[in-house]
């Protein structure tokens, strides 16, 4: 009886919320699996053609740029978030353990979260600029050559995807730091000072009070930031257009999944819509899968 | 629990279920308005108008403000009529707020479009075919002929070109093209003559890459502030694809029998048109805005690093320089025949959606009557430097100049630029526009760059852009 | 004696610990600053010196006037009361909703919590532009859109604009977590005591959760600050919010050319007051919640 009733309370909670997702989250995503079934779907009229295949799918793996930009999202993934949660476990820990100029280090780190990203893109394509960037400057005063790193080949000077993927790498850790050591500094503050000095007392190396301690306590906040990192990053656009720019054609070789999605949802022609939804689901897939080793994982290693 | 979800889901499914709707084919039919039309002054209608017009304060400087006075002007003529405007951003935002409004009904009665878009429109089935409006029986509705004639027939015939029977579907209402500015100043002291054939231009590039690399004016200068200077610069890739390709009438795309777009640039000629250009390039003598990666060629052109600049004429300010640096000349674009001159237009047009509500159309077609009259259009053009749609228009744009005591430098390169886009009209031509058409016109930007770039050869440029737009 | 050694060793170790925090802190802070100091100085340049290229270090001349005709350009009174409007209103409500979903979801047993919880993962696998002409239309049969002629529901764009995106779960996530940590002792305490379900998340769970719950309040300022596409599309004039202000204000639509030194100025003026807000928020974010209320 006392199950029952609990029962009926927690969704007290979530009733409001899960009616308004419902309307404006599972609707939407049912509808677009649905349309990515339905070449004929016409985005002007939505309306269906009634038509179910597996066209839209079988069409995109077969489209080499959109092969590309499954390749690129998963090395931005694989790369960036890893990458960003040690480094900003790493700057909240030292952020913790000073006490002078605490605050200043604080709301530098904080900036990039609360700026447009796209204007500090721009800002980077600035910096990496083949003939005007900051970055070939300073290698010119070292005598170093310009190099061309997220310009278009020019028949002069050689572009590379390394360099591009590079130049977008450090961009997307540079974006994505700001929130993660938020979270991380508030996670710290609430382990009690207790077990550190405890540590302490034992003379216990900083190392493994790291490893031993605070990574243990920061564990549900760590799986967290893994999780929805990983989310964000597979979802990842405004980034690469902050830097390339936003046109498609120019810029295939770095675009992302979504960037695919984007350009397909935007054309003219009637079939593409049905493109970019497969697309969107395809990702939406990948991810759930990659979610799931997560949590999966998330559970063995999470103490609460 | 497990009930009321399974219930929960059943009752999504099935709103979901009930608000699909069967696409339905798409069929320009002029009878969807009459040719035979009553306008009703004693009802009240209001009407919606979507632009990308930058928003201004001085009605002198064109955009928003100067719509406003003729809106208020065109509410003394109409009083039974309210105009509502709004600016939705730019040329691509204005085409996704139009896409996202059709499907859910919120289109506006009248918007510019340029004619790639409209053809995606068109698959709402309710873009309004305007021919029953231009032809109507109701002299204060149709056009006369000598309205029609008055037109520019370049202009108006962008208007046409989404199937072979001359279904109307937008009216011209400013324009720009492409013209060359050039150095005054640097062709003047060097003796150079400008060019009107592309035969010419590759020589004077020739000559003037030589009095960079040699003269003794310029040795001051390092080996790669040299290599920077570039004789010519052409902005817009695609424009000069396909520019070029119709001066030297080789097949781009086409309307079929059927209606249906085809792709036709994949072909020999083509080839050997890029890699003309390609020649240059890597001569340097010829640049274009994707390959200075970031800069447009006005910029350089302002800064004497470029001596002639093909652009938009919408874009003279910027190749003005300050403090009049240098003498700025006008000439027409350069030809590969002259005998078959041919010139891109460019600048918006506006079109109109199909509503219920007759007088609501018939009131936004008046609209749309006025704003495009003769003086209206030459006002605009005035004051923005764009180009009017009208010949009677150019004429008053003419006087206007003519008439300007103590005209300045900048003011009488706009004069020279109104002089040059009134010789080309006879060269305007527009190319077909179908659901692949702006995919078309992307590819080939990006075939150019990928040529110059070294990216491809030019046959796999070819191969992969067609592919493209297979997709 | 050993003992000195030993204490002279871990002395220099962690001086040097110390050093090396804080040159690794002051090199990514510099990394940081970089793009702030180009946004900054840009909007400080004159147009022509914007457009020069290659682009100087440091403005020739300070031109002050570039923020006063941002502001005179675009409509940005009336966009900034909009951006408070919408943005007070989302995170009120949003961060309510968040604390009941995290709630539930972590403390309360029910079953198919778990189940729930993945579905609603996969809320925030799906890219947002698939979910814009579905809303829309949603939207619009609501009458809160605006396409010309005002909406059929007064003030319909602003509902237009919170409530679609009103539940993050992004958000209640983070507050899971946090509301997890939480020991179950307190909460048998709680119950062996007669509190009720409600009482405890206000009384115990709120209060120990403020960090989290304030990066979730500032999170959300900042989504609603930011927000761009959606906005853009169901606002009309008078609702638009400063985001669709910056952008279309100093962007030629023909000539796609921007004017960067007003547009930096603009988004300048923007980016201020949130990290005006982080300032005087950092002081609760950062000041460790006191656990006595446990150890008791």
């Amino acid at each position: 009886m006392l199950e029952k009733k609990k029962d009926y309370h927690a969704w007290l909670y979530l009733i409001i919320p899960l009616v308004l997702l419902s309307i404006f989250t599972f609707f939407p995503l049912i509808k677009t699996i649905i349309i990515s079934f339905d070449n004929g779907y016409n985005k002007w009229q939505d309306a269906f053609s009634f038509r179910f295949s597996f066209d839209s799918y079988i069409a995109i793996f077969q489209y080499p740029p959109f092969l590309q930009t499954l390749k690129n999202t998963l090395l931005i993934v694989f790369i960036s978030v890893p990458l960003s949660t040690v480094l900003a476990l790493l700057i909240a820990v030292g952020l913790n353990s000073i006490k002078p100029f605490q605050k200043v280090f604080q709301t530098v780190f904080f900036l990039p979260y609360v700026t447009n990203s796209i204007a500090i893109g721009m800002v980077f394509a600035v910096l990496f600029n083949l003939h005007t960037g900051l970055v070939n400057g300073v290698l010119e005063i070292f005598g170093i050559d310009k190099i061309n790193w997220i310009n278009r080949n020019d028949g002069f000077f050689q572009g590379s995807y390394f360099r591009k993927m590079f130049v977008l790498q450090a961009y997307i850790l540079w974006d994505a730091l700001a929130f993660k050591i938020l979270v991380f500094i508030g996670g710290l503050q609430n382990i009690s000072k207790q077990y550190y000095d405890a540590a302490k007392i034992d003379s216990t190396p900083k190392k493994r009070v790291l490893m031993r301690i605070t990574v243990p306590l920061l564990s549900p906040l760590i799986a967290y930031i893994m999780i929805t990192s990983f989310i964000g990053a597979f979802k990842t656009y405004d980034s690469v257009v902050g830097i390339f720019g936003n046109n498609w054609e120019m810029t295939k070789d770095i675009q992302t999944v979504v960037g695919f999605v984007y350009q397909m949802l935007r054309a003219d022609s009637i079939n593409s819509y049905s493109y970019g939804a497969a697309a969107a689901v395809v990702l939406f897939l990948i991810i759930l899968l990659f979610t799931g080793i997560n949590l999966w994982v998330s559970k063995k290693r999470v103490h609460y | 629990m497990k009930k009321i979800f399974i219930v929960f889901t059943l009752v999504l499914i099935s709103v979901g279920l009930m608000s699909c709707k069967k696409a339905s084919g798409v069929v320009l039919d002029w009878d969807v308005i009459s040719d035979d039309l009553e306008i009703d002054t004693t009802e009240p209608v209001t009407i919606v108008f979507w632009h990308t017009m930058g928003k201004t304060v001085d009605p002198a400087l064109g955009q928003q403000a100067l719509l406003e006075v003729y809106i208020e002007d065109f509410k003394e003529l109409y009083p039974h009529i309210t105009v509502l405007h709004e600016s939705k951003g730019g040329y691509n935002e204005i085409r996704d707020a139009i896409n996202t409004a059709l499907p859910a009904g919120n289109e506006p009665h009248l918007a510019y479009s340029y004619s790639d878009h409209v053809a995606g429109y068109i698959n709402s089935g309710r873009v309004l075919p305007l021919n029953n409006l231009i032809d109507n029986k109701n002299p204060e509705i149709a056009f006369s002929i000598d309205d029609k004639n008055d037109y520019v027939e370049g202009y108006w015939n962008e208007g046409n070109v989404y199937d072979n029977a001359g279904t109307m579907l937008n009216l011209p209402f400013i324009k720009s093209t492409e013209v060359m500015f050039y150095n005054k100043t640097f062709f003047n002291k060097y003796n150079l003559s400008v060019p009107q054939t592309w035969e010419q231009v590759k020589t004077v590039s020739q000559q003037i890459r030589t009095i960079i690399d040699t003269h003794e004016d310029f040795s001051k200068l390092t080996a790669s502030e040299k290599q920077a200077i570039i004789p010519i610069g052409y902005d817009s890739e695609s424009n000069l694809f396909i520019t070029a390709s119709e001066q030297l009438n080789i097949p781009y795309t086409a309307i079929g029998e059927n209606n249906e777009g085809q792709i036709l640039f994949n072909n020999d000629e083509a080839k050997e048109m890029v890699s003309f250009f390609k020649e240059m390039y890597d001569a340097r003598l010829l640049t274009t805005k994707e390959m200075l990666g970031g800069g447009y060629t006005s910029d350089k052109f302002v800064e004497q690093e470029l001596f002639m600049s093909i652009g938009s004429t919408g874009g003279t300010n910027y190749n003005i320089p300050d403090n009049q640096a240098f003498e700025v000349g006008v000439a027409p674009l350069p030809q590969f025949d002259l005998e078959n001159a041919k010139v891109i237009q460019q600048g918006p047009n506006i079109h109109m959606f199909l509503k219920d509500n007759v007088q609501e159309m018939i009131a936004a077609w008046l609209f749309l009557k006025f704003i495009t009259n003769s003086e209206n259009s030459a006002r605009w053009a005035i004051a923005t430097g764009y180009s009017p749609v009208r010949k009677s228009s150019f004429a008053e744009v003419n006087s206007y100049y003519e008439n300007l005591t103590n005209i300045s430098a900048r003011q009488t390169v706009f004069k020279n630029v109104a002089l040059v886009a009134q010789q080309q009209i006879p060269s305007y031509f527009t190319s077909p526009a179908f659901g692949k058409s702006s995919k078309a016109r992307d590819q080939v930007g990006a075939l150019i760059v990928n040529v110059f770039g070294n990216t491809y050869s030019i046959d796999e440029a070819f191969s992969k852009a067609y592919e493209e737009v297979a997709f | 004696m050993n003992t000195e050694l030993e204490i002279k060793k871990q002395n220099t170790s962690r001086i040097l610990l110390k050093i090396l925090t804080y040159t690794f802190l002051t090199i990514m802070a510099i990394v940081i600053i970089i793009p702030f100091y180009w946004m900054v100085i840009t909007s400080l340049k004159s147009a022509t010196e914007v457009e020069l290229f290659p682009p100087t270090l440091f403005p020739k001349e300070f031109v002050f006037y570039n923020y006063i005709e941002a502001l005179e350009r675009a409509n940005l009174i009336r966009y900034f009361i909009n951006t408070m409007i919408v943005s007070i209103s989302s995170t009120i409500l949003g961060t309510f909703f968040s604390i009941f979903m995290a709630y539930a979801l972590s403390r309360l047993n029910f079953k198919g919590r778990e189940l729930i919880f993945t579905l609603l993962l996969a809320t925030m696998m799906i890219p947002g532009e698939m979910m814009v002409i579905t809303n829309y239309i949603t939207v619009s049969n609501f009458g809160w859109v605006d396409a010309g002629q005002g909406s059929r529901v007064a003030n319909g764009p602003y509902y237009a604009m919170i409530v679609p995106f009103l539940i993050s779960i992004f958000h209640v996530y983070l507050l899971r977590q946090t509301f997890k940590q939480v020991p179950n002792e307190l909460y048998y305490a709680a119950k062996v005591d007669g509190t009720s379900d409600w009482k405890y998340l206000w009384r115990v769970m709120v209060p120990l959760a403020k960090p989290s719950i304030i990066t979730i309040i500032i999170l959300k300022l900042m989504g609603a600050w930011n927000s761009y596409v959606w906005p853009n599309l169901v606002a009309s004039e008078n609702y638009r919010l400063i985001t669709n202000g910056l952008r279309a204000a100093f962007s030629n639509s023909d000539t796609g050319r921007t004017e960067f030194h007003l547009q930096m100025a603009a988004t300048v003026m923007v980016t201020l007051p949130l990290l005006i807000v982080f300032i005087i928020f950092r002081k609760y974010i950062m000041r460790g919640v006191s656990r006595s209320g446990i150890k008791g």
